[in-house]
C-alpha cells in the first residue's frame, strides 16, 4: 500500500465521526498518556521539540493547519489569504466568534502582538529565525535588542524606533496583512508553526515570566494541572468553538516515565497510548492482540552521515563518496528491526522539492575500495564516528555502518556523547569530522533541507546547520535562487539540480528516513498518524466499554 | 560534648563548601553551552545573548559562585535555567518521595540485615549460614537498576501484584523499596555476622551465658548491642551510596523524587538545579554522619564524654 492510500484509510474512521457529528457513539473520557521528560515551556512563542508542537495543538490555535494530505487549510483564519501578485503581501480573514481560554473574543490585534512578542527578547523565542522574511523584521528585532540592553541602564527614554513590526498590520478586527521582504513560496507554512499562534496580551502582562507554565489558548483543551516533573493535566476548553467538539473530557499525561517502562504499563492497559521502542516492534506486531492496534508514519527526516569537508581525509570528495558506496542502507534497515526505509536523497519523500525518481549510492564496496586507493588510501584510514545518545537506534545504525566501513578499510572508532555535547561540538568548525546526524522537517519544503543543511554561504565558526561545512558555489546559487522563485514547478526543479550536485559532491552520506511506530489501546478511536503532528488528540474519542 | 559538636557542625559546612565549589567548576567546565540547551537548535545569537544576560551566565565564574554562595545562605538556591521555578521548591517538592523511597530501603536494610546477621553468626559454618554467604556475595553484585528491572518485570508487569511504576499509593513505593534494601541486605548481613562472631566470643558473652541469661537475651542485649556499634559507622558513610542508589531505582519505577530531579538537570544541564540538588543531598549526608555520631555515643556509653 502506498502512503496516500495508507493515511487515507488511516483517516477513513476518523472523517466518519469528524464535524458535526458531535460523536454521539462515543464515551467521553480521560486519555492517559507517558513521556520521558517534562515540557521545558507551554508558551508557543518557545516550542521547538516535537512533544510540545503536539501539546501546543490542543492549547492553541493557528492561522492555518495542515491536512493528512499535507495541504495547507484554514485553521484560525476563515479561508485561505488573498495572495498578492507579487506575492508579498498576504491578506487574512480571522474566524469570527473563537475565543481565548479566558473568555475574550479573539482578533486581528492578537496575531500581530503574538508575533511581535517573539522578537522581544524577553520572549526567549526561536521563532525569530523562521520569520527573518517578515517586511521590516531586522530593523524590528534590533531595536528591540536595543531596549533590551538599556533596559535598567536609566539611558533609555523612550522605545527605540521602529516601535512596531512593519510586515504585520491588522487592518482591522478580523482582517489582518502580512508582507515580506522577499517572496517566499514555503512561507505559508510557518504560519502552522507555533511561533504565530496568537496569544493573549492580559494573559501574558498578567504572568510575565510564568506565561509559560499558565498558558491561554484558543485550542479545544486548557491546562489544568502542570506538577512539574510527575504530570499535567488537560480539560475540556469552555470556551472552544471549534469545527467539532474534542471527544476526550481530559487528557493526562505522566511525565518521567522511560520507553521500556512505557511499553509494560501500556501492555497492563495503564496507558492509553504508546511510542512503541525499536526492540519491542517485531513482538507487538505480531502478537494478535496488539498488531491491529499498530500504526506506523514515515517521518519527514533524513538520517546520514556527516562528513566534515574541512578535515581530513573528507577533503576529498572520492573519499566520502567511497563511504558512501560502503555502507549496505538495506542492512541497517533489516537490523533496526525496520527504522526507516533506505534513503535516495535529502529530501524525504513527501517534502516539497523530493524527486520520487533518484537512484542513490548503491552498496558497492568493491567501488568503495577502488576510489579509496584512488583517493590515496589503499589500506584505508581511522577515523572516530560520533553519535549523541539521545536517538535510541543511531547507536545500532552506526555500529552496522562500522562493520560495512571496516569492509572497505575504514576503521571507524564510534564515540557516543551526550546530545548537547555533541550538538555544540559538530555545528563548531573544524572539530568533528565524522557524525551521524538527522534533520527533521520544521516544514515540508526542500529549503528546510538543502538549505540548512547545504548552503556554504552560511558557514559560520560554532552553531553552523552545515555539520558538513560542506560550500559549493553552484549549490549555494541554485539554493538562493530557488528560495525566492515564484513558480513551484521551477522552484522544484531548482531544488533537485542542486540536490543533484550535494549527492555527487557527497558531504553527506544518506542512509534512512526513519518510520515512527505507535499503538493505542482498543477503546481508543480516531487514532491516526499525521505527518506533521504525529497524534492530535482532538481528534482522539473512547469506546464505551 | 558541645565543643565536639561545634568542631563537627564546622566540618560539615567546609564540606558542603568544598562539595558545592567542585560541582559548579565540573557542571562550568562540561563542553556544552547550557543556554543552546534550553533555547534549543533554532535560537539566533541575539536570543541567546539575550538569555545568557538575564540568567547572569556572562558574568566571570568566579562572581558567579558568590552569587551562588551568598544567596545560598539566605536559602535561595536560585531558579532553574530550564523551567524558571526556585529550585529550593523543586527540591522540596520532590524531597518527600526520596524519603519515603531511602527510608524504606534502610528499613529492609536492617530488618533483614540484622536478624539474619545475628543468625547466621549463631549457626555458624551450617547451612543457613552458607546459604546467606552465596545471596549476600548476589545482592551486593547486582546493579540496582538491573534488579529493579527484574523485579518490576516480573512482580509487576508479568504477575501484576504491584503497580509498574509512578507514585499513586503507598504500593508504589514497595517494589522501589525492596530495590533498594535487597542491595544492602546482603552487605550488611554480612557485616553483622562477623562483629557478631567477634562477640561472642568475649568474656563478658560468657559471663552471661554463665549467669544463666537466655540465649536470645545474650544474643540481642549483650551481643547485638556491641556488634552494631561498627554497623551504626558504616551506615552514616553508606548515605551517600543509598543516595545514589535511589538516583537508579527512581529512574527505573518513574518516580518524582530528587533523583529524577537532579538526572534530568544533569541532562538539560540546568546548572542551578544541579547545583541545588548537589548540594542538598550533601547536607542529607552530613546531617546523617551527624546523627549517627550522636546515636553512636548514646549506644556505646564507653565514648561518651571522649
Amino acid at each position: 500500500m502506498d502512503r496516500r492510500s495508507f493515511l487515507a484509510a488511516l483517516a477513513a474512521p476518523a472523517a466518519a465521526l469528524l464535524p458535526g457529528c458531535g460523536h454521539g457513539a462515543q464515551s467521553a473520557g480521560t486519555l492517559r498518556l507517558a513521556y520521558e521528560t517534562d515540557f521545558k515551556s507551554l508558551d508557543p512563542a518557545q516550542c521547538f521539540d516535537a512533544s510540545t508542537l503536539q501539546v501546543m495543538r490542543i492549547l492553541y490555535g493557528g492561522l492555518l493547519d495542515c491536512d493528512d494530505d499535507l495541504k495547507l487549510v484554514p485553521w484560525l483564519a476563515a479561508e485561505m489569504p488573498e495572495v498578492s501578485a507579487d506575492r508579498l503581501s498576504y491578506t487574512f480573514t480571522i474566524r469570527q466568534g473563537v475565543r481565548f481560554a479566558n473568555g475574550r473574543e479573539l482578533t486581528a490585534d492578537d496575531f500581530v502582538y503574538a508575533i511581535e512578542r517573539i522578537f522581544e527578547p524577553a520572549t526567549k523565542s526561536v521563532g525569530t529565525t523562521f520569520l527573518r522574511n517578515l517586511r521590516g523584521a531586522e530593523p524590528f528585532g534590533e531595536a528591540r535588542q536595543r531596549d533590551a540592553e538599556e533596559q535598567g541602564t536609566g539611558r533609555r527614554e523612550r522605545l527605540a524606533e521602529p516601535r512596531r513590526l512593519e510586515g504585520v498590520r491588522a487592518l482591522d478586527r478580523c482582517t489582518l496583512r502580512i508582507e515580506l521582504e522577499k517572496p517566499d513560496l514555503a512561507f505559508l507554512w510557518l504560519l502552522t508553526l507555533p511561533y504565530t499562534y496568537p496569544v493573549p496580551r492580559e494573559e501574558v502582562e498578567r504572568h510575565g515570566e510564568v506565561f509559560s507554565r499558565n498558558p491561554c489558548g484558543t485550542g479545544p483543551f486548557l491546562l489544568d494541572e502542570w506538577q512539574r516533573g510527575q504530570r499535567l493535566g488537560f480539560g475540556r476548553n469552555p470556551m472552544f468553538q471549534g469545527p467539532a467538539r474534542p471527544g476526550l473530557d481530559r487528557i493526562e499525561m505522566l511525565i518521567g516515565y522511560d520507553l521500556m517502562t512505557q511499553t509494560m504499563m501500556f501492555e497492563r492497559g495503564e496507558l492509553d497510548l504508546l511510542n512503541i521502542p525499536l526492540p519491542d516492534l517485531v513482538r507487538l506486531s505480531r502478537d494478535p492482540r496488539w498488531s491491529p492496534q499498530v500504526r506506523s508514519l514515515l517521518l519527514q527526516e533524513t538520517d546520514f552521515l556527516s562528513m566534515n569537508c574541512e578535515m581530513e581525509p573528507f577533503t576529498d570528495p572520492r573519499v566520502r563518496q567511497a563511504v558512501s558506496y560502503a555502507v549496505n542502507r538495506e542492512r541497517i534497515v533489516q537490523f533496526t528491526s525496520g527504522a526507516g526505509i533506505p534513503a535516495q536523497g535529502l529530501v524525504p519523500p513527501g517534502v516539497f522539492g523530493h524527486d520520487p525518481g533518484r537512484k542513490g549510492y548503491g552498496y558497492d564496496p568493491g567501488r568503495a575500495k577502488r576510489m579509496l586507493q584512488e583517493a590515496g588510501y589503499p589500506d584505508g584510514f581511522a577515523v572516530e564516528l560520533w553519535y549523541p545518545t539521545d536517538v535510541p537506534h543511531w547507536g545500532q545504525i552506526c555500529q552496522v555502518a562500522q562493520q560495512d566501513l571496516k569492509k572497505v578499510g575504514i576503521r571507524a572508532n564510534l564515540k557516543q556523547v551526550a546530545e548537547s555535547i555533541f550538538n555544540e561540538a559538530t555545528a563548531r568548525r573544524r572539530t568533528v569530522a565524522f557524525s551521524m546526524y538527522g534533520w527533521t522537517e520544521d516544514y515540508p519544503d526542500a529549503s528546510d533541507f538543502l538549505g540548512t543543511l547545504c548552503d556554504g554561504s552560511k558557514i559560520a565558526e560554532e552553531e553552523c546547520t552545515n555539520a558538513s561545512f560542506y560550500n559549493n558555489e553552484d549549490v549555494n546559487e541554485l539554493l538562493h535562487r530557488a528560495a525566492v522563485a515564484t513558480d513551484e514547478a521551477a522552484r522544484a526543479d531548482l531544488y533537485r539540480r542542486a540536490e543533484d550536485l550535494i549527492l555527487e559532491d557527497a558531504p553527506v552520506c544518506v542512509l534512512i528516513h526513519p518510520k515512527e511506530y505507535r499503538m493505542c489501546q482498543p477503546r481508543v478511536k480516531g487514532f491516526t498518524l499525521h505527518p506533521m503532528w504525529f497524534v492530535r488528540y482532538e481528534n482522539l474519542w473512547l469506546e464505551r466499554a | 560534648m558541645i565543643v565536639r559538636l561545634l568542631r563537627r557542625l564546622l566540618w560539615a559546612a567546609l564540606t558542603l563548601l568544598g562539595t558545592s565549589l567542585i560541582v559548579f567548576l565540573i557542571a562550568h567546565a562540561v563542553p556544552a553551552d547550557p543556554i543552546k540547551a534550553f533555547a534549543g537548535p533554532h535560537a539566533d545569537k541575539a536570543t541567546q545573548e539575550a538569555l545568557r544576560r538575564e540568567l547572569h551566565l556572562d558574568d566571570p565564574l568566579a562572581t558567579q559562585y558568590l552569587r551562588f554562595l551568598g544567596n545560598a545562605l539566605r536559602g535561595d538556591l536560585g531558579r532553574s535555567n530550564v523551567t524558571r521555578e526556585p529550585v529550593i521548591e523543586a527540591i522540596l517538592a520532590r524531597f518527600p518521595a526520596t524519603l519515603a523511597l531511602s527510608l524504606g530501603g534502610l528499613l529492609i536494610w536492617l530488618v533483614v540485615s540484622i536478624p539474619l546477621g545475628v543468625l547466621t553468626a549463631k549457626h555458624r559454618d551450617k547451612p543457613i549460614d552458607r546459604v546467606t554467604l552465596v545471596l549476600a556475595t548476589v545482592t551486593v553484585s547486582v546493579p540496582t537498576f538491573w534488579l529493579g528491572r527484574m523485579l518490576q518485570f516480573e512482580l509487576a508487569y508479568r504477575l501484576g501484584w504491584f503497580p509498574v511504576a509512578g507514585l499513586f499509593s503507598w504500593t508504589s513505593l514497595i517494589l522501589p523499596s525492596v530495590t533498594l534494601g535487597i542491595v544492602g541486605v546482603g552487605y550488611y548481613a554480612r557485616l553483622v555476622h562477623s562483629n557478631m562472631l567477634d562477640v561472642l566470643n568475649q568474656d563478658y558473652i560468657r559471663a552471661a551465658r554463665a549467669r544463666g541469661l537466655s540465649e536470645p537475651v545474650v544474643l540481642f542485649k549483650h551481643g547485638l548491642r556491641n556488634a552494631c556499634l561498627p554497623v551504626l559507622t558504616v551506615l552514616g558513610m553508606d548515605m551517600a551510596g543509598l543516595l545514589g542508589g535511589v538516583v537508579f531505582t527512581e529512574s527505573v519505577f518513574a518516580l518524582p523524587g530528587l533523583g529524577a530531579l537532579s538526572l534530568q538537570a544533569v541532562l538539560n544541564l540546568d546548572v542551578p538545579m544541579i547545583m541545588g540538588t548537589v548540594l542538598f543531598a550533601a547536607l542529607l549526608v552530613v546531617t546523617a554522619n551527624l546523627v549517627v555520631d550522636c546515636v553512636y555515643r548514646l549506644v556505646d556509653p564507653r565514648i561518651k564524654g571522649a
